[in-house]
This record gives structure tokens, sequence and C-alpha cells, in this order.
């Protein structure tokens, strides 16, 4: 019986300097052995498909934060699967996804549709009718992009459809909470700064129009 | 519990975090493509290996920022005019979802497919890469010349004779 003692007496004494020497970062603790390596992507070239110039004024950034889900039953497929799988405890009904995006909206004007009877300038003045504000851009990229929940297999189709869901859900609350007025307003003040600055003393903004 | 009928429900909420007034004039746009690389075979015990490979393309933009620009970088004289612009930045950096293309996945009988996540994990680390290059493209040249150009068209436009745009240092 004494060496069984003595066999768990040093069982327990090389477990306890292996959480030692894991808490010193000596040697990788248990819990570290058994987590999965992360998947690192590939240097790969990032290619220039196009260049585009462009006379866009950003006057406004909206920053809005989505949470999107969608629940669809199982397939009958699906459910035998889990049927016959012995590793499944239960038969799952449905598949869960529920997605947090945080979307980033730039509005403002387009001044490439600045036509040259939009702009009459004439000496110390300046006639200028806007083109309407509009929303340039809207971003939901992977790094704002939050699978909160997931349980099922979810294509890439799938989620692609949600983040499109996202963003028209944020372009809408954007609009609603008057981003397109504030975004032209905020156009007039900058061209206003930037035309005084210029050493014009009458600026007039013409009629106004919201997209 | 096998045959029960399909059903789908969606909802959403929304909070708007903030709203930010700015002054950008954007002036260039590049449109980049990326192919992200992987294979999942790092891990000592788990059984069998996958690779992924999906292609994205990125919307980048830059231009340079009105708002800065005062008074005090205008000189006027006559029919002559210098402007002392701000440098160009990097505006945006997008990966617009419909661009993303799952070309080829290769899986194990042992694994599972990748799932949404662990391929969202992907593109987040091709974002970083294509924000990292965005500069060395060229792109701040573009904008700084595309800048040059529109605002020398506006103020000849203007009526100056002579515009002399700078760039801030």
């Amino acid at each position: 019986m004494r060496w069984i003692r003595n066999i768990l007496v040093i069982l327990l004494l090389a477990i306890v300097a292996w959480w030692l020497l894991g808490k010193m970062d000596i040697l990788p603790s248990l819990g570290d052995i058994f987590k999965p390596k992360e998947v690192v992507i590939d240097q790969t070239p990032v290619v220039i498909r196009q260049i585009k110039p462009l006379a866009q004024l950003a006057t406004i950034t909206a920053y809005t934060e989505v949470t999107a889900d969608s629940s669809v039953r199982t397939t009958v497929g699906e459910r035998l699967r889990d049927v016959i799988n012995p590793f499944s405890m239960d038969v799952a009904m449905n598949r869960e996804l529920i997605v947090v995006g945080k979307v980033v909206i730039h509005a403002g004007v387009d001044l490439e549709k600045l036509t040259p009877q939009q702009l009459f300038i004439s000496k110390d003045s300046v006639s200028i009718q806007l083109p309407a504000a509009e929303i340039l851009e809207v971003i939901v990229n992977p790094s704002g992009t939050d699978i909160f929940l997931e349980e099922g297999e979810w294509s890439n189709a799938a989620i692609v459809n949600m983040k499109t869901r996202i963003r028209q859900k944020a372009v809408a609350e954007a609009q609603a909470n008057g981003i397109l007025f504030q975004a032209e307003e905020r156009a007039r003040e900058v061209l206003l700064n930037f035309f005084r600055a210029a050493g014009f003393t009458k600026i007039n903004f013409t009629k106004k129009r919201l997209g | 519990m096998l045959f029960s009928c399909g059903r789908n429900e969606k909802k959403e909420s929304v909070v708007v975090q903030s709203i930010q007034q700015t002054g950008k004039l954007v002036t260039a746009e590049y449109s980049l493509s990326k192919m992200v690389k992987a294979s999942d075979n790092k891990t000592w015990y788990k059984i069998g290996d996958r690779r992924i490979l999906i292609s994205a393309e990125a919307t980048v933009k830059a231009g340079i920022d009105l708002q800065t620009l005062g008074e005090d970088n205008v000189d006027i004289s006559d029919e002559a005019i210098r402007v002392q612009l701000p440098l160009p930045q990097i505006f945006s950096v997008s990966i617009p979802p419909e661009k993303i293309r799952v070309l080829y996945q290769d899986v194990s009988f042992f694994r599972s497919q990748f799932s949404a996540a662990e391929r969202e994990d992907l593109l987040r680390q091709a974002e970083r890469q294509v924000r990292t290059v965005a500069d060395s493209l060229g792109i701040l040249q573009t904008a700084q010349k595309n800048a040059e150009l529109f605002i020398r068209n506006l103020l000849q436009q203007g009526g100056y004779q002579t515009v002399t745009i700078e760039f801030k240092k």
C-alpha cells in the first residue's frame, strides 16, 4: 500500500509543479494544451481592380449597431442526421443565428453631380445649387460583425443575407433620424467656410432638395 | 417531430450609437480584391484537416479633410490664390458582404465545416491585411492629385488666374 501512496504523492506533486510552472509561463497550462490553434490566413497579395476619381463631400457619419436574428426550421434530412449521429444528444428543431453588426454610414453630397449651371461664380459672389444629399457609403465590415449565436450550419449566402438586412435596417433608421437633412445642412456649412476662406463674400445656396 | 413545417422568424433591433459631423472631400476610390486562404491543421488532437478559399473585394476611399481648412491656409492677392490643403488620408475601408464568396472548402471526414463565426474571423484577418497595405498602394498620392485638380478647377472657375495648391507637411 505504501508504494501506491508514494505514486499518488509524486503524481500530486507533479500536477502542482506543472500548475505552478504553468502559472509562471514556464510550461504551457493544461488548458493551453487542449486549446485549438488559431487558424491564420496566408499572406496573399491585394490586387487593385479599379481606381476611380471621386468628388464626394462626406459630411455626416453615423455609427449604428444592429442586431438581427434568424430562426429556420431544420429540414427532415437534418433531423434524421441528428437521429443517427451517435454524438448528438438531441434532435434540433431549429437552426438559430444572431448577428450583431456595427454599421458605419457616410452621408453627404456628390459634388461630381454639380453641373456648371448649378455653380455660378462672379467676382466675390458664389451661387450654388447643391445636389441632393445622399447616402454615400454603408460599411458592415468583418471587424464589426459579431456572430453572437450560431446553432446549426449557416452558409455564406445566409450570412450575406443577414448583413444585407442589417445594412438596410441601419440605413432606414439613419434616414428616419434625418441623416440626409443633416448631411445637406453640414455640406452647406463646409462649403460656406471654404468659399469664405477663398475670398468670396457673398455665398448663396439656392433651392434645397432632399433625396 | 421529424416532419413539422418550416418557418422563418426574423427581427432586428437598432441602436444608433453616435452621429458625427465631418467635412471630408473624398477624391479617390480603390477597388481591391483579395484571396483568403487558410488551412486548419495545427491542432494536434484534431483528426483530419480543413481548408478554405474565400474571395473578397474591398473598397478603400481617401481624400482631404476640408474642415481643417481655414482663412489661415489661404493667401489671396488680386487674381492669384495660394491654398494650403491638409494632407490626404484614408477615410474608409469597406468589405461589402455581397462581395465575399466562398470558392472552395475541403473538410476531412472527422471535421466539421467552417462555421460562420470561423469564416468571419478569417475575414477579419483579411481586413487587417488590407488596412496594413492600403497606404502602399498609392491611394494617398491619387487622392492628393485628384483633390488638387478639383480645388484648382473650382477656384479657376471662381475667376482666379493663378492657383497654387500646396499640401501641409
